[in-house]
C-alpha cells in the first residue's frame, strides 16, 4: 500500500504530467485546453468497481502496456463528444479534411492517447529517473463501466491496487477524464525518491 | 401460458426506453428474483456475465451479474462469482419450491473488449465455467449471447421469457452521423 510522501509524489507527476499534456493538446487542436487533476485514488481493483457506478456514459477510451523499468497498464477515458470533436479538430487541421472514416477517427485518437502517455513517461524519467517505454495504444468506444470493469477484473487475480486519477478537461466545456494505472510490482516504491 | 426463454435484440433508443422502464436493476456481483409482471435488468456487462435462471411455468425468475469465475481470495457477495453464484441461485429459487429440473438457463456477456493481449480473457473464463456448471446440473441452456467485443446491456422480462440484449460498443463515424 502507498505511504504518504509517495501519494504526494504520485499527485504531483499527475499534475505535471497532466500540464506537459494540456501543452501539447493544445498545440495539435489550435485553442487552450487545460487538464486538472481532481483526485487520486488507490484501491483494489474489486473494491475500485463500488466507486465507478452511477450515471453509465458511452467513453474513447485509449490503453496501453509499458516496457522498461515499470510493466503496467495505463488506461485514459473520455467522453465520446469530447474525443470526436478533438479528432475532428486534428483530422481538419492535419489533414484539411471533414469527411472522416472509422479508421482514420481510430488512428487520429491514437495519436492524442500518445501524446498523453507521452508526457506522462516523460514526466517520470524526469521527476523520478522511471524509465518507461507504452506499447502502441489500443481503443475502444464502449460504455464507461463495461470497459472499466473490465479491466479491474481482468487484473484483480494479479495486481492488489489501482491508481484512479480523476482530471477534467477544459476545453470550449468542461469534461471529465478518467486515467487509471495498473502499476507492476514496486511502482510505487520508486516513487520514493521522486523530486518535489 | 408457458413461456419459453429466448433473446431479441434492441436498436432503437425508443425501444430501449420502454423495455427498461420499471425494471428491478442488478449491479455489479448482484441479482434479483421475480416473477411474472415483472422485469430484472443489469447494464454494462463487460467481462462479466449475466447468468439467468428461468420457471417457465410459474414465470419465475433470477439473474445473477457475475464478475469472476471463481473466488480466489474467499467469497464475499455469493452473486460476484459463476461458482458460488449457481447453488445460491438454486436455493433461493428452491426456496419458492422452484426445483432445478423446472429451469431453464441463459447467458450475456463474457465479452473481450479490451483485447488486452498480455492479460487473461476473464470473459470466456466465465462463460466455459457457467457452461460447465449448468451443464452438469442438467439445466438446459436455450438462450446465449456471448464473447466479442462489445459491451452488453440486459433486461429479462418475466412474463414473456423475454431476455432484451442491446450492444453498447459505438463508433465514432456514428457519432459524427448522429451529430450532423
Amino acid at each position: 500500500m502507498a505511504k504518504m510522501p509517495q501519494l504526494a509524489a504520485l499527485r504531483r507527476i499527475a499534475q505535471e504530467a497532466f500540464r506537459e499534456a494540456a501543452h501539447s493538446i493544445s498545440t495539435f487542436v489550435g485553442s487552450d485546453v487545460k487538464l486538472k487533476l481532481i483526485s487520486l485514488e488507490i484501491l483494489p481493483p474489486l473494491q475500485y468497481l463500488e466507486v465507478i457506478g452511477g450515471q453509465d456514459s458511452i467513453v474513447a477510451a485509449a490503453y496501453s502496456t509499458s516496457k522498461g523499468e515499470w510493466s503496467g497498464i495505463m488506461l485514459i477515458m473520455m467522453p465520446l463528444e469530447y474525443a470526436s470533436k478533438t479528432v475532428s479538430s486534428l483530422v481538419k487541421s492535419f489533414l484539411g479534411q471533414s469527411e472522416i472514416s472509422e479508421e482514420l477517427a481510430v488512428e487520429t485518437f491514437k495519436e492524442f492517447a500518445n501524446i498523453i502517455f507521452g508526457s506522462i513517461a516523460t514526466v517520470l524519467y524526469n521527476k523520478a529517473g522511471i524509465k518507461i517505454m507504452f506499447s502502441p495504444p489500443e481503443i475502444a468506444v464502449d460504455s464507461a463501466v463495461a470497459i472499466m470493469e473490465s479491466i479491474a477484473v481482468t487484473y484483480s487475480t494479479q495486481f492488489d491496487e489501482l491508481l484512479l486519477f480523476r482530471a477534467e478537461i477544459e476545453g470550449e466545456k468542461i469534461h471529465d477524464m478518467t486515467l487509471l494505472v495498473i502499476p507492476g510490482q514496486g511502482f510505487v516504491d520508486m516513487l520514493h525518491g521522486a523530486e518535489p | 401460458m408457458r413461456q419459453n426463454l429466448k433473446l431479441r435484440y434492441l436498436t432503437s433508443s425508443e425501444e430501449i426506453a420502454r423495455v427498461r422502464s420499471d425494471s428491478v436493476v442488478v449491479g455489479i456481483g448482484g441479482y434479483a428474483i421475480d416473477k411474472s409482471p415483472g422485469k430484472i435488468a443489469t447494464w454494462a456487462l463487460g467481462s462479466c456475465i449475466a447468468i439467468i435462471l428461468y420457471d417457465p411455468y410459474t414465470s419465475t425468475g433470477t439473474l445473477a451479474h457475475c464478475l469472476l469465475p471463481s473466488p480466489f481470495k474467499g467469497a464475499d457477495l455469493p452473486t460476484k462469482y459463476v461458482s458460488t453464484a449457481i447453488p445460491y441461485l438454486l436455493r433461493k429459487l428452491e426456496e419458492l419450491q422452484i426445483p432445478s429440473r423446472r429451469l431453464q438457463a441463459a447467458l450475456v456477456g463474457g465479452a473481450n473488449i479490451l483485447n488486452l493481449n498480455n492479460g487473461p480473457n476473464i470473459g470466456r473464463s466465465n462463460v466455459i465455467k457457467a457452461r460447465f456448471l449448468l451443464e452438469r446440473l442438467h439445466i438446459p441452456i436455450v438462450a446465449t449471447d456471448v464473447g466479442g467485443t462489445s459491451g452488453r446491456n440486459v433486461v429479462l422480462d418475466l412474463g414473456t421469457g423475454t431476455i432484451y440484449v442491446w450492444y453498447t460498443r459505438r463508433t465514432f463515424t456514428a457519432f459524427f452521423h448522429e451529430q450532423s
